[in-house]
């Protein structure tokens, strides 16, 4: 059975480059454009995964991963935020908000994969 | 997810667990469990139709082993060995139940 | 893996951004205060960066970096919106915009202008130390495999105890153990001390801990790089187990008890308390749990056997001995390979069972002796091929051509003698196919081939041979041009008729040099001839084919040891001889009818091939009659078949090669003595050599008629 991942992002090419990389490696994908979009599609669809982008508009990618951890269906499913160096405290309040772990922004198709292959196996 | 039934001698209970067996349904699970070992001085598990497990799922069920020696009941797994099950057993090292040898007895048939 | 993205999804979206970014540049000049704004602006540069090194674009992701660390700024109140960062920001828009428009096909981006705008964007940072550090474009933070030593594996143990609450942020511990089961061999060691009673325990917590002992090449960083994500998550402890200093050699591995302690699990006095019989004891004692003892024996094992793995690996290693010692170990060996026959032989005259059963276990370990210390003067020929590399880039070099040298089968073994006498044939060969062989790069062009010459250099075993050859795909050889060059100089008469096989065959003869011009490369007619004859010293052959316009492929036949050679013992009278074994055919009868029918022409028909011979007799004008039957000894010689007459063939013999005195060496025709069983000595014939002798002298017979 093929897993589910949702990919929240408000850019349409990391949607998309997120997008192929996953269905190419055999996962159904969701897409999200914001926090609200995501979390209306999380409730919706049951994910076995997240990649959230941080910076978004309406709601961001914190406010995202908080909601969610507050679900009995999201409690434990691993999400991965989508970061840039520049913002290490970024992926400190990530982290407590419940994140599982990060992408470093910009990534190769491969490195999006290992870090799938880290957290959902 | 959980099936529950009791022999004529209200001696042996038989829990059959289907389906995801992980940390979304472990508190779903402990309670389901823990109901059967109240009733049952023989419990006997079927996994066999498991489909999902992780460390939460071992963790319970050790304990429950632990458990039910102290107690002198007999916790015993029935019914054929998902490979699910297997191999997060192996990954886990899960192998004799964490320590004491006497405890192994519940994963005979899960190890080899 | 690799994933094709198209880059198409990256522009369009990048336009778009750059129209609004304009627009939102436009509105915050007229409101600089308003957050929003400048959120919306860094967004559209966050991700145009983003987006643009994940789709190729590293030039815009570098340069908008930039823009966007500024603009950073402006959003944290560090720096304050004013018009300057408003141009400067609109006029990066434009710079952006023009990149895109260049990677499409358009003007190339004025990168001037690009420098202007960077300056200008850094000298609006309070602290322009840091922005002048102009971070590169981020890379993903790679677990790097740092390899501490290649040649040694080392053994981690790894604490790896996570936090009950770890499962909160969707971490699943297993899978971190998988990865460091990728890393190398583990031993995985489970520590459930902390679970508790199953109506204590909560579903959604994590109770266990592992111990891993990794057996690995990589360093630790890398094993540290498996847990990033859970840095906060778990404690993690990573230490070197196995520094010699630990563990001396002589040493028994450390008990039990002292790993204990040492690891902290235990105190002294606890240790002290229970000492012996440890483990049992102490989980008895509630002094460790014990699982902590199962970890520490685990740690025992793994230590034990990587010493135990560390002795069978030096007792492996090599001996350096004198290469004369070796020589006096196979002179020995061929001694008792004599005496061993005669054994033999006396038992069989004797009758006595005894020992004829002694003989044959006497031969049975003569033929290993021999067999292993044959082995030990093997070695392998990729060190003499790996010199010839330097010799063809230097040489092709200075000749103008470019030639790659390919090398197969260097892990072929030979005798060290037969090694050790190849390297100056092989040197000729190879300079012969850089000089006259592969053509310079305009002719190659010019003919359609890859301007780049091509030389490979094979060895492979066939049989009790060794087969090397020298390829390369030049000109190849013309036989026209040899024979004419042949009857140049006189070495070949005019109305002589050759095969291509045996034009191919002049280049070795004295005095040839087919090269219109003479380099100081290779040959000045002496070469071929030289290297044939080193190559027969060696009992091997030497074989040419080519094709014109391919290329020329020269191959070395040569045997896999000189010192012992695998013979059929013959009598001739009371003469004893030996024919190389592996050239020999079959056997066939000579009768005197057969001699009639013939003529007294030295050929026989042998299933419809006729088939000369040489009778041994005569070459070496034994005396006495021959017997009714004779035999024929069919062998191959230079591809040829060809026929030796003897009086009686005595059977499989296997000889050690005794080199013939001074006064025997002008007779070329024998490859040297051996001594049989019963004391006396045969010659071993060198069949080349005898049958082209005895072809020159039926041609100078002829000639004087």
């Amino acid at each position: 059975m093929a897993k589910t991942i949702m990919t929240v992002d408000d850019s349409s090419s990391v949607r998309q480059m997120v997008g192929m990389t996953l269905k190419g490696a055999g996962f159904t994908v969701v897409e999200a454009v914001d926090g609200v979009d995501g979390l209306a599609k999380a409730k919706a669809n049951t994910l076995d995964m997240i990649i959230t982008d941080l910076n978004m508009p309406n709601m961001d990618g914190i406010a995202l991963i908080t909601a969610l951890r507050t679900l009995p269906n999201y409690k434990f499913v691993p999400i991965v935020m989508l970061t840039t160096e520049s913002q290490a405290t970024r992926k400190q309040e990530g982290k407590a908000a419940g994140a599982t772990g990060w992408i470093v922004k910009p990534f190769k198709p491969e490195q999006l994969l290992e870090v799938i292959k880290k957290v959902l196996g | 997810m959980f099936h529950f039934t009791m022999d004529a001698a209200k001696t042996t209970g038989q829990l059959s667990l289907t389906g995801d067996m992980t940390i979304r349904n472990a508190t779903d699970f402990k309670e389901a469990l823990s109901n059967a070992m109240d009733q049952s001085q023989q419990l006997e598990l079927n996994l066999s139709e498991v489909e999902r497990v992780d460390l939460t799922t071992l963790q319970i069920l050790c304990a429950a082993n632990r458990t039910c020696l102290r107690q002198n009941k007999k916790l015993t797994i029935v019914g054929s060995i998902p490979n699910i099950l297997r191999e997060t057993v192996q990954q886990a090292g899960f192998t004799d139940c964490g320590s004491d040898k006497e405890t192994s007895g519940l994963w005979m048939g899960v190890t080899n | 893996m690799n994933v094709e993205i198209d880059t198409s999804a990256f522009t369009e979206e990048a336009y778009e951004l750059l129209s609004e970014l304009e627009d939102s540049l436009l509105e915050l000049e007229a409101s600089p205060q308003d957050q929003d704004l400048i959120g919306r602006v860094f967004r559209a540069m966050h991700t145009i960066k983003g987006s643009g090194a994940m789709f190729g674009f590293d030039a815009v992701a570098e340069f908008t970096h930039e823009v966007e660390t500024v603009f950073d700024m402006a959003r944290n109140g560090t720096i304050p919106v004013t018009k300057q960062l408003i141009d400067l920001t609109l006029a990066a828009r434009d710079q952006i915009r023009a990149m895109l428009d260049a990677a499409a096909g358009g003007e190339p981006a004025d990168q001037a202008n690009a420098n202007r705008i960077i300056a200008g964007l850094r000298s609006l940072s309070p602290n322009n130390k840091t922005a002048n550090a102009a971070a590169p474009v981020a890379t993903q933070e790679k677990p790097q495999a740092q390899a501490t030593s290649v040649d040694d594996p080392h053994i981690f143990r790894i604490r790896f105890l996570p936090h009950e609450d770890i499962f909160a942020s969707g971490t699943n511990p297993l899978l971190l153990l998988n990865e460091l089961r990728d890393l190398g061999e583990c031993r995985v060691v489970t520590i459930t001390d902390k679970l508790p009673d199953f109506f204590d325990l909560n579903p959604e917590t994590c109770y266990t801990g592992w111990e891993i002992f990794l057996t690995t090449h990589v360093g630790e960083n890398a094993i540290r790089d498996v847990f990033i994500f859970v840095e906060d998550a778990c404690d993690i402890n990573i230490r070197l187990l196995d520094r010699e200093d630990v563990i001396p050699d002589h040493e028994e591995t450390k008990k039990i008890g002292q790993i204990l302690v040492e690891r902290g699990d235990l105190s002294h006095k606890d240790l002290e308390k229970a000492l012996l019989p440890l483990g049992d004891r102490l989980v008895q004692a509630g002094a460790v749990s014990p699982d902590r003892v199962r970890a520490a024996l685990t740690e025992q094992q793994v230590i034990q056997e990587k010493t135990d793995k560390k002795k069978t690996a030096e007792a492996t290693t090599s001996v350096r001995v004198p290469s004369d010692k070796l020589d006096g170990l196979v002179d020995l060996v061929g001694e008792l390979v004599t005496m061993q026959a005669r054994l033999n032989q006396t038992a069989n005259t004797l009758g006595d069972h005894t020992l004829q059963l002694i003989a044959e276990e006497v031969e049975r370990l003569t033929a290993e002796l021999r067999d292993n210390t044959m082995s030990i003067r093997m070695l392998t020929i990729d060190t003499t091929f790996n010199k010839f590399k330097r010799l063809v880039r230097d040489l092709s070099t200075e000749l103008g051509k470019e030639i790659d040298l390919v090398t197969l089968g260097g892990e072929t073994e030979l005798d060290k003698t037969v090694i050790d006498q190849l390297n100056d044939p092989l040197v000729h060969i190879i300079r012969n196919s850089i000089d006259h062989g592969v053509e310079s790069p305009e002719v190659r062009k010019a003919s359609g081939k890859n301007p780049v010459g091509k030389i490979t250099l094979s060895a492979i075993h066939s049989g009790a041979s060794v087969l090397i050859r020298v390829a390369d795909d030049g000109a190849g050889l013309d036989p026209k041009k040899l024979i004419k060059k042949a009857v140049e100089k006189g070495i070949l008469s005019p109305d002589e008729e050759l095969s291509d096989k045996e034009a191919y065959q002049l280049i070795f003869g004295a005095g040839f040099s087919t090269a219109e011009k003479i380099t100081n490369v290779s040959g000045r007619g002496v070469g071929m001839d030289v290297v044939r004859r080193s190559i027969e010293s060696l009992r091997g052959s030497i074989d040419v084919s080519s094709t014109l316009g391919k290329g020329t492929t020269i191959t070395l036949k040569l045997p896999l040891t000189l010192a012992i050679i695998e013979g059929l013992l013959v009598m001739v009278e009371k003469e004893y001889f030996v024919l190389p074994l592996a050239a020999v055919e079959e056997c066939v009868e000579l009768s005197r009818e057969d001699v009639t029918k013939t003529h007294g022409r030295h050929v026989i028909n042998v299933r419809g091939d006729i088939i000369p011979y040489i009778r041994i007799r005569d070459r070496f004008l034994v005396e006495g009659n021959p017997p009714d039957i004779e035999q024929i000894v069919i062998s191959e010689v230079d591809e040829k078949r060809i026929g030796f007459v003897v009086d009686k063939v005595v059977g499989q013999h296997q000889t050690v090669i005794k080199t013939l005195g001074k006064n025997f060496q002008h007779s070329e025709e024998f490859s040297g003595a051996t001594i049989l069983g019963n004391g006396g000595v045969a010659l071993i014939l060198d069949l080349t050599k005898m049958v082209r002798y005895v072809e020159e002298d039926e041609n100078t017979e002829l000639d004087s008629q």
